[in-house]
């Protein structure tokens, strides 16, 4: 599997209107991907009401089009859902929320995926969940289109392919700018050799 | 100068279901900012309803500014406590900027002279008839920080997940709004995920949220 980190300046077209990113992005890579939309915590589909009725109507709506790789008590276990099966889906938190959209939206058998903005109201150890479980999948390529690349940096267990949005195409790099000389605050990491811009402390 | 007191808190949504705040106690006074970090489904969303008396502990007390929250007037707590939820943008009402920062005004009682001259630093549209739901959605997260800060302008205001803290104008923003409050004495509490580069913030105390009681790092 391809793995692909996308770094856009534009915050806002990220989590509100990314159709143009998502274009580019298939152009630049001459596919289709199934997109995982950041809209906040509009994951549950409202047909249901508990986390274990939603994941079986999910995965019964996947496999009638595309299929799904993990059945429903499969896809609790792996993603470490088990203490949530039983509670309504509008009680979780916002992040558990939208942490159980990105479940049943990468358990799709789409082979390209597009992730938007996963690292927003995500803690670390999602992150590493979703990381491990998409490792183990026959994806044939995995895009995360992200503001802030530290986090993918540090959590990601592989080594990315690095694009830049630049106006009206995407381009490949071999690191990102550091955004500290560009005008956005910030400090200055290091992942390898990639400079990166981020607000986020090591903790 | 302001103060929030919060002794004993033990809270769970239901009766069969475990503790989230579990003996949670905080004491934060004379313009001190706590940064809440905590692993999604910590706690750190219902920790800010409660401090707002948007939920109601089993346990515990909530005092603000030595007030018991219970005591105070529901009409009246706009002034004392905001909670500024992680979906503020569904809290807007108005149709144009402008009749939302006067609504905001008239719950609160703010006199709008003088609010207005702090609007520029928020990097908010100069045109205030724009729809808040039409701004761009980092716009839409100052516009609220502005409300709530500026013309509610409360004893203890509660900020819940920070959208896009990578970018300038939102941290610029936040770090300004801290660095007054400061100033003035009021506390200011902001959770999210992870440790956060905050800059320009005088008595920042930073606390993880971890088997529902907060420990200070």
């Amino acid at each position: 599997m391809n793995w692909h980190l996308l770094l856009t300046d534009n915050i806002d077209q990220l989590d509100t209107q990314p159709d143009a990113l998502v274009t580019k992005c298939s152009l630049h890579f001459g596919r289709e991907f199934a997109v995982y939309r950041p809209l906040p915590f509009v994951d549950h589909t409202g047909f249901t009401e508990t986390v274990e009725e939603e994941i079986a109507f999910v995965i019964e709506a996947q496999r009638s089009t595309e299929g799904a790789y993990l059945g429903a008590e499969e896809l609790v276990e792996q993603w470490n859902l088990s203490p949530l099966v039983g509670r309504r889906v509008a009680h979780l938190s916002g992040g558990w929320r939208k942490f159980l959209g990105i479940a049943l939206f990468a358990n799709r058998k789409a082979p390209a995926k597009c992730f938007l903005d996963v690292t927003s109201h995500l803690a670390d150890e999602r992150m590493r969940v979703l990381f491990e479980r998409l490792e183990s999948q026959s994806n044939e390529a995995v895009v995360f289109c992200e503001y802030d690349s530290r986090l993918i940096f540090d959590l990601a267990p592989t080594r990315f392919s690095l694009l830049l949005e630049r106006d009206d195409r995407i381009e490949v790099v071999e690191r990102f700018p550091v955004r500290g000389a560009t005008g956005t605050k910030g400090t200055a990491g290091t992942a390898g050799t990639t400079g990166f811009y981020s607000n986020y402390e090591q903790s | 100068m302001s103060n929030l007191d919060l002794s004993g808190i033990y809270f769970r949504h239901l009766t069969s279901l475990p503790w989230i705040l579990e003996d949670l106690s905080l004491h934060l006074s004379d313009g001190e900012t706590a940064l809440l970090v905590g692993d999604n489904g910590s706690g750190k969303s219902t920790l800010g309803k409660l401090i707002a008396g948007l939920v109601t502990a089993e346990r515990g007390n909530v005092l603000i500014d030595k007030s018991d929250l219970a005591s105070i007037e529901v009409s009246m707590r706009p002034k004392r406590v905001v909670y500024m939820g992680q979906t503020s943008y569904l809290q807007f009402f108005c149709s144009s900027i402008d009749e939302e920062i006067r609504f905001a005004a008239k719950i609160s009682g703010a006199v709008l002279s003088e609010v207005y001259p702090a609007y520029p630093q928020f990097r908010l549209p100069d045109d205030r008839t724009l729809k808040p739901m039409d701004l761009p959605y980092t716009a839409m997260w100052r516009l609220q920080l502005f409300l709530f800060s500026v013309v509610f302008n409360p004893s203890v205001l509660f900020i819940d997940e920070i959208v896009a803290p990578g970018a300038r104008a939102q941290m610029d923003a936040l770090e300004a709004v801290v660095a007054r409050r400061s100033e003035n004495g009021q506390v200011t509490i902001l959770a999210y995920q992870r440790v956060l580069r905050i800059e320009a913030v005088p008595k920042l105390r930073r606390f993880h949220l971890l088997e529902g009681r907060l420990h200070e790092m």
